[in-house]
């Protein structure tokens, strides 16, 4: 009944070039942000191959020194080697950043859905809490939790996951509102099949692409972020080598050793930068109505 | 004849008190067990409105509708008789089935509602197999994705996966509307032939008046949410007693 | 009037060339319905749009000419194309709202277009799309020139579209799928109202559609397409009463208008062809019933086998 050439055909067709693949090989920009943080992403995995120092290890004898063969990006207050630093507070930064940002786009898509699908009072408390999340700029609300919950990484990272989760509650949200119309999830309920269920099969699958294009564009905000609380003395605390925390003791050497807060601060701009870049590409890929 | 479901003076009203659309009127209707029933009408006509109330999606502001003497709906609450004794097959193809799951978790979806004996003894393996080639499509189509057929291919999907749970009753909702004629042909010929083997009722649901004609046993018209003429096909196309009726007819298109 | 010859479109998507039209060859003259059937994919709309200079940007014209009074469309500056569009050939589409501004009181929508065509003053420009309104039979047309395209159901916008397609007036109006989306007894008042406007101004219509019903209500000749070539063309009545090409009797054969209720309906069995390569020879031969050796190595010319009527079919050519 069924033409097996032209099915199997169109299967050849739709595995051979990827269209998203193929569109994001044409854009240099995404392609640059991609290297970049391959590169960094490398750098980070093999730090305690690259560098024979300890981060944390103190040598004062050492302090202050400036880029040289030894130490590429010089030496801080206590010795210990920038380079090496740096490198091991990628690890901890894009983690840190992923991990926060899974965290918060897995609770908001669902909390979204939720509220999306079944409407009504529920999804009136939902949004009303929500939209006071958003009221506040999420800077100030993630150090004000920070501040409250006492200053620790564990605790800044809580902060900017619950400070990010809004976000992802109002896309998954506006996505389900249309995803409830669909016929396959109309033919779900027809099935008898429970809310929960449905949400969890068909809702929540068919709303990720948004959340995946959003949550890309997120993780260099909440690296910075992470960076700024470190900066105020509120995220990951001494001797754990971290981005913000040592720009923030090192600008105060800036006048005289320059390299200490110089190189970090290029680093956590690369790491930014890049992810921002590979966030617009992903977004004109994946969103046409961005597009144009 | 005993009705397999009996409608009483179903009302469907949306909306508020200043904005009010009277979606279905006072409408009372037999289907009887294994015939199919026509419901034919325009946009607008309420003919969709009363096939949701029949399967759960819509429930009626008044009125009763019974299944094998049950009652379907208390109040708000649809009461589903067993799950998948009722079915459904909806217009649109592309939007009926689930992108993200392949063929094989779309037939299978309508069992996990039920309970776990019988959805061992209906999800065989053997079963699926011969359900797939019944309705015209091969083994090998079951790990594929929906986009990667053809509409016509697409509601033979969706019809296996009404059949999967072995159905009593179907509404089917324009089944045949988004296809092209000669596709349309072919899905046509495969429910008559599936009525035909597994016993089944239709609620058809169309505009199209000549699939009506050709496919069901009795038709129903409805006209702005209400129930103009109900009879045997033959009668209502030879003696339309509903000035409606008559009109609907004279304006069908013939090839000939 | 229009004339087009050995046209051929390809469009370039992300997993190759798809093969669009394929040596297509048809005139309109003055005066005359041209009914074009086919169903999805069989290159129907593209031809209306390529006759519009309305193709996407990724289409390819690889061939052939269109012609409309000896000017060749094709090497045409966009810009006389669109004026041209808009006097000479009318057009109306499947969904009416698309064709209208949604924010713009229907008479102001005439009185703009009729202005663009007309050297006239408000007040009579105001009377001309009265007149316009009550041309395509809205019965009050004042009330209605006051309203907004929301406030009009589905056949009252198509009648405001086809007014203002035939405001200019134009020689030539293109009608892509104008009752797809309308109700039966609507589709009818429609048709009828083409067939009037036809018959008062002698204006031609290129009726694109995929109801075989639609075409024989309305067309003089009829056009069937299938993957992107026109298999058979003539006489509407002789095309449905006597069909040549096995694909317009499986057609037919196909619609349950006729048949009996015990009668199986006679599908066509299998898909439309991929037209990102087309099979080798003729286009239907992997559902057609009638296939012999030839029919999967050499593709068919249309040739005439009786007046009016052209066939692309090996079949034919035996016989004669």
């Amino acid at each position: 009944m069924i033409n097996p050439q032209i099915v199997t055909e169109a299967k050849e067709k739709n595995t051979k070039t990827h269209p998203i693949w193929f569109k994001l090989k044409h854009n240099k920009m995404t392609t640059i942000g991609f290297l970049v943080l391959f590169l960094i992403v490398c750098l980070a995995i093999l730090a305690p191959i690259l560098t024979p120092y300890d981060p944390a290890k103190i040598n004062v004898a050492e302090k202050f020194q400036g880029p040289s063969l030894q130490h590429l990006f010089g030496t801080d207050e206590v010795g210990r080697d920038i380079l090496t630093r740096i490198l091991f507070g990628a690890r901890l930064s894009l983690g840190v950043g992923l991990l926060v940002i899974f965290v918060a786009a897995c609770i908001g898509i669902f909390i979204g859905a939720v509220s999306g699908y079944f409407g009504g009072i529920i999804d009136q408390i939902i949004m009303r809490v929500m939209d006071m999340l958003l009221a506040f700029p999420t800077l100030i609300l993630a150090m004000a939790l920070t501040a409250s919950l006492g200053p620790s990484l564990h605790n800044a990272m809580m902060a900017i996951a619950i400070v990010e989760i809004p976000i992802y509650v109002r896309l998954a949200r506006s996505e389900t509102l249309v995803l409830r119309e669909k016929l396959f999830v109309k033919s779900a309920v027809v099935f008898g099949i429970k809310p929960i269920p449905i949400i969890l099969k068909h809702i929540i699958p068919n709303a990720v692409s948004p959340v995946i294009i959003q949550a890309t564009l997120d993780v260099g905000n909440a690296i910075l972020m992470i960076a700024t609380l470190g900066f105020l003395g509120l995220g990951a605390q001494p001797p754990t080598p971290e981005w913000g925390s040592m720009i923030s003791t090192g600008w105060k050497y800036l006048l005289d050793y320059w390299w200490y807060p110089t190189f970090p601060g290029i680093f956590l701009f690369l790491t930014s930068g890049a992810l921002n870049l590979i966030g617009d590409g992903v977004r004109d890929i994946l969103d046409p109505k961005s597009n144009r | 004849m005993t009705p397999l479901v009996q409608i009483n003076h179903i009302n469907k009203i949306y909306g508020n008190r200043k904005d009010v659309i009277e979606a279905v009127k006072d409408i009372s209707l037999p289907v009887y067990e294994g015939e199919t029933l026509g419901l034919v009408g325009e946009s607008g006509s309420g003919k969709s409105t009363l096939g949701k109330l029949l399967i759960g999606l819509e429930a009626p502001t008044s009125g009763e509708i019974t299944y094998r003497d049950k009652v379907l709906w208390k109040k708000k609450r649809f009461m589903r008789p067993r799950p998948g004794e009722i079915q459904t097959v909806f217009q649109d193809p592309q939007s009926s089935l689930d992108p993200r799951l392949r063929v094989k978790q779309i037939i299978f979806e309508p069992l996990s509602a039920l309970p776990l004996k019988e959805r061992k003894e209906k999800g065989s393996i053997e079963r699926l197999h011969a359900l797939v080639k019944r309705v015209g499509l091969k083994v090998e189509h079951l790990d594929r994705y929906p986009h990667e057929f053809s509409g016509g291919q697409r509601q033979r999907i969706a019809i296996a996966r009404a059949l999967i749970t072995g159905p009593s009753f179907i509404v089917l909702d324009e089944p045949t509307s988004a296809l092209d004629v000669s596709v349309q042909a072919q899905v046509l010929n495969l429910l008559k032939e599936l009525k035909q083997e597994n016993q089944l009722t239709f609620l058809f649901i169309s505009h199209n008046m000549s699939v009506i004609r050709y496919m069901c046993d009795r038709i129903a018209v409805m006209y702005k949410g209400g129930l103009v003429e109900i009879d045997e096909t033959k009668n209502v196309l030879n003696h339309p007693k509903h000035d409606y009726t008559k009109m609907l007819l004279s304006s069908m298109l013939k090839v000939n | 009037m229009l004339d087009i010859k050995n046209l051929s479109i390809e469009f370039n998507d992300l997993n190759g060339k798809v093969k669009a039209l394929r040596n297509i060859n048809f005139h309109i003259e003055q005066g005359e319905i041209v009914g074009v059937v086919g169903e999805s994919g069989s290159g129907k709309s593209v031809t209306a749009l390529s006759i519009l200079g309305l193709l996407d940007e990724n289409a390819h014209i690889s061939n052939g000419s269109i012609t409309y009074h000896d000017q060749n469309l094709l090497e045409m500056n966009p810009k006389d194309i669109q004026s041209l569009r808009g006097k000479k050939i009318g057009m109306v589409f499947q969904e009416p709202m698309t064709a209208l501004h949604p924010t713009m009181k229907i008479g102001q929508q005439l009185m703009k277009v009729i202005r663009q065509h007309k050297k006239v003053n408000k007040k009579e420009a105001d009377r001309f799309a009265i007149e316009a309104l009550k041309d395509v039979h809205i019965h009050h047309p004042e009330k209605v020139a006051k309203q907004y395209p929301f406030e009009l159901s589905g056949g009252m916008r198509q009648r405001v579209v086809i007014a203002l397609a035939m405001s200019s007036p134009p020689e030539l109006l293109l009608a892509d799928e104008p009752t797809t989306a309308l109700d039966v007894t609507v589709q009818s008042e429609i048709l009828n109202l083409m067939k009037e406007l036809n018959q008062k101004r002698n204006t031609s219509i290129l009726l694109i559609t995929h109801d075989l019903g639609v075409v024989s209500q309305l067309c003089d000749r009829t056009i069937v397409m299938y993957a992107g070539q026109i298999v058979e063309t003539g006489l509407t009545f002789d095309v449905l009463h006597s069909p040549k090409h096995p694909y317009t009797k499986a057609l037919l054969n196909s619609l349950p208008d006729l048949k009996k209720q015990d009668q199986p309906l006679e599908a066509i069995e299998g898909e439309v062809p991929d037209l990102r390569n087309p099979p080798v020879g003729c286009p239907f031969n992997s559902r057609c019933k009638h296939t012999m050796p030839v029919c999967h190595e050499h593709d068919p010319k249309l040739e005439i086998c009786e007046g009016n009527h052209y066939v692309a079919c090996w079949l034919r050519r035996d016989k004669v």
